[in-house]
């Protein structure tokens, strides 16, 4: 099953393109902020650790431990990481939303399904999804922590090499768990069309409550009122992407609750895909 | 019976659409069974829950004396041609039907993928994108496809739909092949065909049974028959007289219809003796129809749709 959807997922011509739309696109990014820390080096030590301080500040909320480490990466490193993480849902959704949906609306899904158990189809389709995601991600973040050594130099490269796995590992929990959602929404959906508007939908949501949340959290780490939406945003995949860039408690806890959403998202789509008519 | 599908009170619904209600046949083992009914009888519904794409609302279905939704007792014994299922179009013949061989259990997949494309006479098309098919070849790749595994029961939803003449009758071949050797369901509008491929049918009409029997009870061979005469004056009283007649009609049109008495002889018998009075009276026969066609039977018990 697994090997069958790797052969139809790398043969599949959009998604070739979004892989590449994907990688151009960080690249891109890339460049655009090597360009930018690269001037601020220009103008001096000072303005370019004063600009990387507050970034980093932003980026890690007061994680002292992550602060220090990621001070030790160049700002391009964790930037991009951070930038991909925002599209990354959104382009996991594009890349499989039909998985299965399309095979439900053309029928063909019955080839599979006289054959197979249903939780194999749907953990065939999950797995070899999750596989070119892996592969993917690992190829993109090299070329990002290539290009950051090239901005850097003196950069020890043993802990260079695992900032750079403790990354993967972060992106990869956090891609099951998008990979698990968009499973889901293709399960228990019968056409492409509705599954892509449900998970982006779902992105939506997850993204509102976990700015609501924000928000009521900001607000009372200002002297503000607690508010009860404040723990809202913890049923939130959005509310835990930080903790990926941060020290290693919080990227356990990160990565922890990444494949918690994951195992939900797959265990409600296959209780759904499991009893439904194909 | 030794039964290879059974249904009992089955129903099932879509929304507030009842599909099927409470129906209830079996289907013996090693037999052909043909699934007969107008559009929206509920027959591609009945093989739906067979092969366990559908679940019941209501009733209980046994396929080989399993759960249809029980996959892994199942996998490597059914084999089915659903109706209007794409073939998926991501992989050409060839990988699809070994991907499917694999899956069905064989040993040699590629192997078993081959030689079960050359029975439906498409070797050729090994290499072809289902993209490229016409609509016959695909049909007849999908009918492959169910055919891999040597599964106990085939469910072919309209086998031959869409086929050219040629390429229908080869499929018929195939199917004869078939009988005996394991239990086939189909399902067809084309009710000439499943006469003389099954031993049994069923008739849906609104998602209800409204006749179930072997070929022979439904098209009434051994009770009744017809006979096309083309001139000559039918003597009715002494058709009436032979032994074993219960009634004689003659129609407008020159058919005079015999049914025969619950205890009469053998039907052959019978057709000898009114064949005889009526040469004997100088009636010129044109055919002989033993029975009803089962397109005529299937008319007659679902009108009204």
């Amino acid at each position: 099953m697994t090997r069958t959807e790797l052969l139809r997922t790398i043969r599949n011509a959009r998604v070739l393109v979004l892989l590449l739309l994907f990688a151009t696109s960080t690249a891109l990014a890339g460049l655009i902020l090597g360009l930018l820390t690269r001037g601020l080096d220009a103008q001096g030590p000072e303005a370019a650790a004063a600009f990387g301080a507050g970034i980093l500040g932003w980026l890690v909320s007061g994680d002292g431990g992550a602060f220090q480490r990621l001070s030790e990466l160049p700002l391009l490193v964790p930037l991009v990481f951070r930038l991909t993480l925002v599209f990354l849902p959104l382009f996991i959704a594009l890349l499989g939303y039909d998985q299965l949906s399309a095979e439900l609306s053309t029928g063909s899904v019955r080839y599979l399904a006289v054959r197979s158990r249903r939780g194999s189809i749907l953990g065939g389709k999950f797995v070899a999804q999750a596989a070119v995601m892996g592969v993917f991600l690992g190829v993109v973040l090299v070329g990002l922590f290539a290009a950051g050594a090239g901005l850097r130099s003196g950069l020890d490269p043993v802990s260079y090499a695992g900032a750079l796995a403790r990354f993967w590992v972060g992106g990869s929990t956090f891609a099951f768990a998008y990979l698990a959602l968009t499973a889901l929404a293709s399960a228990v959906t019968s056409s492409p069309g509705t599954s892509l508007l449900l998970n982006v939908g779902a992105l939506f949501a997850f993204w509102l409550v976990d700015a609501i949340g924000g928000r009521a959290a900001f607000i009372h780490s200002m002297g503000g009122p607690t508010s009860w939406t404040e723990g809202l945003r913890w049923l939130s995949p959005s509310a835990y992407a930080s903790g990926l860039l941060g020290s290693s408690p919080a990227l356990l806890t990160s990565a922890a609750a990444y494949g918690v959403f994951g195992v939900v998202f797959l265990a409600v789509g296959w209780a759904v895909f499991r009893v439904r008519d194909v | 019976m030794d039964a290879a599908l059974v249904l009992e009170g089955v129903s099932k619904r879509y929304g507030a659409t009842l599909a099927l209600d409470r129906v209830s046949f079996q289907v013996r083992t090693g037999s052909c069974h043909g699934l007969v009914g107008p559009n929206g009888a509920g027959k591609t519904t009945c093989f739906g829950l067979a092969a366990g794409f559908l679940r019941a609302t209501t009733g209980t279905l046994r396929v080989l004396g399993k759960e249809p939704h029980d996959r892994g007792a199942l996998r490597p014994r059914i084999g089915v041609l659903p109706q209007d299922a794409a073939l998926p179009a991501y992989l050409d013949v060839g990988s699809l039907m070994t991907t499917w061989a694999r899956l069905s259990g064989e040993a040699r997949p590629e192997a078993a993928a081959r030689i079960t494309l050359e029975r439906v006479q498409l070797s050729q098309a090994w290499d072809a994108s289902p993209r490229s098919l016409s609509h016959g070849v695909a049909k007849r790749v999908a009918l492959a496809q169910a055919l891999l595994g040597e599964p106990a029961l085939l469910l072919l939803d309209e086998p031959t739909a869409g086929l050219d003449p040629r390429a229908a009758a080869e499929v018929r071949s195939l199917l004869g092949g078939l009988r005996g050797q394991r239990t086939v369901i189909i399902s067809s509008h084309n009710l000439s065909e499943l006469e003389r491929l099954c031993d049994a049918v069923t008739v849906l009409d609104r998602g209800k049974v409204v006749q179930d029997g072997t070929i022979a009870e439904i098209t009434r061979r051994g009770a009744e028959f017809s006979v096309q005469v083309a001139r000559g004056d039918v003597p009715l009283p002494a058709l009436r007289a032979v032994p074993g007649v219960a009634e004689v009609h003659l129609s407008p049109s020159g058919s005079v219809s015999v049914r025969l008495a619950a205890d009469a002889p053998p039907a052959e018998d019978v057709i000898a003796a009114v064949l005889e009075v009526l040469l004997a009276h100088g009636v010129r026969i044109t055919s002989l129809l033993q029975g009803s066609s089962l397109e005529q039977r299937v008319l007659d018990v679902t009108a009204g749709s």
